[in-house]
């Protein structure tokens, strides 16, 4: 797909373009915004403009070069991307060190035409070890070669991965862009597309997956119920963890209820045009609480994803006690005591 | 599409291609082999990648029907492979199901389409130049193993590829040991465009493979800055190049060895293998003693003893003490095809420089150990 048929993110699409026509392409990308907004595709239409044959910097997307890329086939692009311990490609994995030898690999080959391209997408999914081994070949690729990492959590990378990279943030794709693409693309009438798109915070798969599924009303149903957890309300709080500890898109969730923690910090600020919520309750709790709920839930987040692994029902029930607490607003012998 | 083929044509060009076919499986349709039939002049085309080496064959067929379809190669072989008779028929169908008939047997495999199939890069014919097979066999020989496996060190993971004016050379290190062969240039590499190529190992060994194959019209090559191919009657290899700058192995030449000892190579060849088998395990450490008299092989382990050998040897200098890695010695007494080999020496630490005795376009440059 051309750069010009790509929604939104015309800031920087301009800017990646302008180093192509100006032949000041940098050696290593970083490509950071928020989840499913079209990085990677970004990413991908960069690898076509660098190898496209017919024009520049503007990509064809019809010669065999820029199709054999949209297959991921052509010689000169080689993508990494998180997996499980057997090498099959599962978002929640994480990149090894074989990858990264992998790509070493493929980097030492001199190239026919254009440039090589590696793209790693969820570079934070890194393993430390595999950062590592990563660290030389991406201060000094071999000539010829862009690297571009992709990821939606640029803040968990290692200090001597970013600080080699060259960052290029993407912001959240505009209410108006999401709405457009969905009235365009799935045939959804404007009015209920303006509501999806207010809900997807600028993430077209996002988007997408709301108008596929109901899936933005089984998460608005939870989040409610998680945040109407009294400071007494042990067994709910026990029974809830065990109901979501089974669910498949427990990640997804875990991010909407973030999403939620923002909006009503935002809300109380005096905020209007929220991400996720149209309607915002629970106004009591102060900004400062919001802020450290984001925090106890991205904990969790992190602890039950890989590598760590930890024992979902377990720590769903310890995220739940530390919110019942908060929300309780004692320093919280209650949920304790109830235990 | 739709052929008939005899078996032994099928499996001799299946296990030509099947060679190259990716066994990490990053991208499932590198595992397969693409076939096209043309029936024009009544061939199917093979075609394999692992996108480092291209190989294309082609086999004469009875084509019924003309298209192409990818199959796993692997499995396409071992089928092949057990057919029970001779005349096979290959058929695959619009959704890429293929059958495969034999007798009385059946196969019906998955296929993918070949759209998805990387493209056999374009080999300029004019480039292509005659060249004598059996020197270049030899100089792949005589360098093949020192290749560095290490794929950490791109740059000493292939052979470099040099001509000039009068001379080809090929050269291979891996860091403790360095190969380098010279051919005057009478190889028939004439129009390459770069004088200085790195090629990968296992394109290499590709090529060598198929060097041993009889041929009808000869062997040729073309060298370019972008890849390197070889053609053999219908079957074609293409190698992408290695990136990366190779060590500057005229340095790693030592100058004022002065001591010269000549020993027959069998002779030292089948005594270091002996040697060697106490040495330790994990590397073989043999001591080398030359002396007037003779030379000592001597290798010791602890845990499990020692052993002594001596041979007759050229020399009249000094005594002189040297370790070396057995491997390393037998390696490229192994690829050699002389009768006497010419050791120079200098001390007891610093590099060992072999040559055959008789010409000087071999040379061997091996670290010594201390024991």
């Amino acid at each position: 797909m051309p750069f010009k048929d790509i929604s939104g993110h015309t800031r920087e699409i301009l800017a990646l373009k302008n180093a192509v026509a100006a032949n000041r392409v940098a050696h290593a990308y970083l490509f950071s915004g928020p989840g499913r907004s079209g990085k990677g595709l970004v990413a991908k239409t960069f690898a076509m403009a660098l190898n496209c044959t017919v024009s520049s910097p503007e990509p064809c997307g019809l010669c065999s070069d820029c199709v054999r890329i949209i297959d991921s086939s052509h010689p000169n692009l080689t993508e990494i991307g998180p997996s499980n311990k057997d090498g099959a490609p599962d978002p929640g994995g994480l990149i090894r060190i074989a990858e990264v030898r992998r790509l070493q690999g493929a980097l030492r080959y001199r190239v026919e035409n254009g440039m090589k391209v590696v793209i790693v997408d969820s570079a934070d999914r890194l393993q430390p070890q595999a950062a590592h081994a990563f660290l030389k070949t991406l201060e000094e690729p071999p000539p010829d070669s862009v690297l571009i990492l992709v990821s939606a959590r640029a803040s968990a990378l290692l200090p001597t991965v970013l600080s080699r990279c060259q960052r290029v943030n993407f912001r959240p794709l505009e209410e108006s862009v999401v709405r457009d693409f969905l009235v365009n693309r799935t045939g959804l009438g404007a009015e209920e597309s303006a509501r999806v798109a207010h809900r997807s915070a600028g993430s077209l798969g996002i988007a997408l997956e709301y108008v596929e599924s109901d899936l933005y009303s089984e998460q608005m149903e939870i989040a409610s119920r998680v945040e109407a957890l009294g400071p007494n309300e042990t067994m709910q709080a026990m029974k809830l963890a065990d109901e979501l500890s089974k669910m498949d898109g427990l990640a997804g969730l875990l991010e909407f209820l973030k999403l939620r923690c923002r909006d009503r910090v935002a809300s109380v600020s005096g905020a209007r045009g929220l991400a996720v919520t149209e309607v915002v309750f629970g106004q009591k709790t102060g900004v400062e609480e919001l802020v450290e709920a984001y925090s106890l839930i991205e904990a969790a987040r992190v602890d039950i994803a890989s590598p760590c692994n930890i024992n979902r029902l377990l720590r769903l029930e310890a995220l739940f006690f530390s919110l019942m607490e908060l929300s309780s607003g004692c320093s919280g012998h209650s949920a304790q005591a109830a235990v | 599409m739709e052929f008939l083929i005899e078996k032994p044509a099928f499996l001799k060009t299946l296990q030509r291609v099947q060679g190259i076919v990716e066994r990490r499986n990053t991208m499932p349709i590198l595992s397969n082999v693409s076939l096209s039939a043309n029936n024009e002049n009544e061939t199917v085309d093979f075609l394999a990648t692992d996108l480092e080496v291209f190989i294309k064959d082609s086999s004469k067929a009875e084509v019924k029907q003309n298209g192409s379809v990818t199959v796993n190669a692997r499995k396409l072989f071992e089928i092949v492979k057990e057919l029970p008779e001779n005349s096979i028929s290959f058929k695959a169908d619009q959704n890429c199901k293929v059958t495969v008939k034999s007798g009385k047997s059946k196969f019906n495999i998955m296929g993918l389409p070949t759209k998805d199939f990387p493209v056999f890069p374009v080999v300029d014919e004019s480039k292509l130049e005659k060249i004598d097979s059996d020197k270049l066999k030899e100089m792949i020989d005589k360098t093949a193993f020192a290749v560095s496996l290490d794929e950490t060190r791109y740059n000493i993971n292939g052979f470099l590829f040099e001509k000039d004016d009068l001379i080809t050379r090929m050269v291979t290190t891996d860091g403790h040991r360095l190969a380098l062969v010279e051919e005057q240039n009478d190889l028939g590499i004439g129009k390459q465009e770069k004088n200085s190529v790195l090629l990968p190992r296992k394109g290499m060994m590709e090529v060598r493979k198929l060097l041993d194959e009889e041929c009808e019209n000869g062997f040729f090559i073309s060298i370019t800055e972008k890849n390197a191919s070889m053609k053999k009657d219908d079957t074609v290899i293409n190698i992408r190049l290695l990136e990366g700058e190779f060590p500057d192995y005229k340095k790693v030449i030592p100058e004022g060895n002065d001591r010269e000892i000549v020993v027959d190579k069998n002779q030292l060849l089948t005594s270091l293998k002996r040697v060697s088998i106490l040495s330790s395990d994990k590397v073989k450490g043999v001591n080398f003693k030359f002396t007037s008299t003779g030379l000592i092989l001597t290798a010791t382990s602890p845990d499990i003893g020692d052993a002594t050998e001596e041979l007759d040897i050229e020399y009249s200098n000094e005594e002189i003490e040297i370790a070396f890695n057995a491997r390393y010695m037998i390696d490229m007494l192994d690829a050699i095809q002389e009768e006497k080999i010419k050791i120079t020496l200098k001390n007891s630490l610093s590099p060992g420089l072999v040559n055959s005795e008789s010409g000087s376009n071999y040379t061997y440059i091996v670290m010594p150990m201390r024991l």
